[in-house]
């Protein structure tokens, strides 16, 4: 499959910055921002069908190994930004994602991320292979042949 | 089988990129995974992409990796005996 026939798998989500989210430098605390990725991957999960629920029906677990972020700009109370979540397809059996917050209001980009889950089977050990399942999930998106 | 080495060499520090290593920094002998080189499980899942891609070797049980990827001598051993491509 040539790399521009491959379909960008992409969600947005509006959202209210809540007061208890915001620090004493009044800013969105950093910590604040795995919970709106959280949010987003629930989003994107609803979109493309790639829920939590949905991975856990097929015996598996999606926990995250690896979170990235990086803080352009502070958000502020009372923003109304946006997060975008660009699926980013690998080859090893890996779910990883790409996040960009933006003040919905200015258009600017105040923070980027990514965030890497593993596959585990329910007796909590790391699944090697693509599952079934992803597999033909990504099929189903044309995102392999 | 030296040439095969160093190619393993090269790839496992291109597929993991370990920038500050060198294929003569990797020991043959040593593990690759925990104290040796330092690997972890979320790394072997890259190791099993490069072993499908570039030699053609499917390896879906976790415990034969396991075995399989404990050194460069035994992936090397392990590459020359199964390799599609």
């Amino acid at each position: 499959m040539k790399a521009e026939d491959q379909k960008i798998l992409k969600a947005s989500k509006c959202f209210d910055i809540r007061f208890s989210e915001v620090d004493s430098m009044k800013v969105v605390w950093h910590g604040s921002y795995p919970l709106y990725f959280e949010d987003a991957r629930e989003e994107f999960g609803r979109k493309y069908k790639l829920e939590y629920l949905r991975i856990a029906d097929f015996g598996y677990f999606a926990p995250l190994v690896d979170l990235q972020f990086h803080y352009h700009k502070p958000l502020l109370y009372g923003m109304h930004p946006r997060i975008d979540i660009i699926y980013r397809l690998t080859e090893a059996a890996k779910i990883v994602f790409d996040y960009e917050i933006y003040d919905n209001d200015s258009g600017e980009l105040m923070a980027t991320g990514r965030s890497v889950q593993v596959f585990m089977d329910m007796d909590y050990q790391l699944v090697w292979s693509n599952p079934d399942f992803y597999q033909e999930w990504k099929r189903m998106w044309n995102l392999i042949d | 089988m030296e040439e095969l080495i160093i190619e393993l060499k090269k790839q496992i520090i291109d597929v993991l990129n370990l920038e500050e290593v060198k294929p003569e920094d990797i020991d043959n002998d040593a593990p690759l995974f925990g104290e040796g080189l330092g690997l972890d499980s979320i790394d072997a899942l890259e190791l099993i992409v490069m072993m499908e891609k570039v030699y053609g070797i499917k390896i879906k049980d976790p415990s034969a990796g396991k075995d399989i990827f404990k050194s460069i001598n035994t992936m090397a051993a392990f590459v020359k005996e199964h390799r599609t491509k």
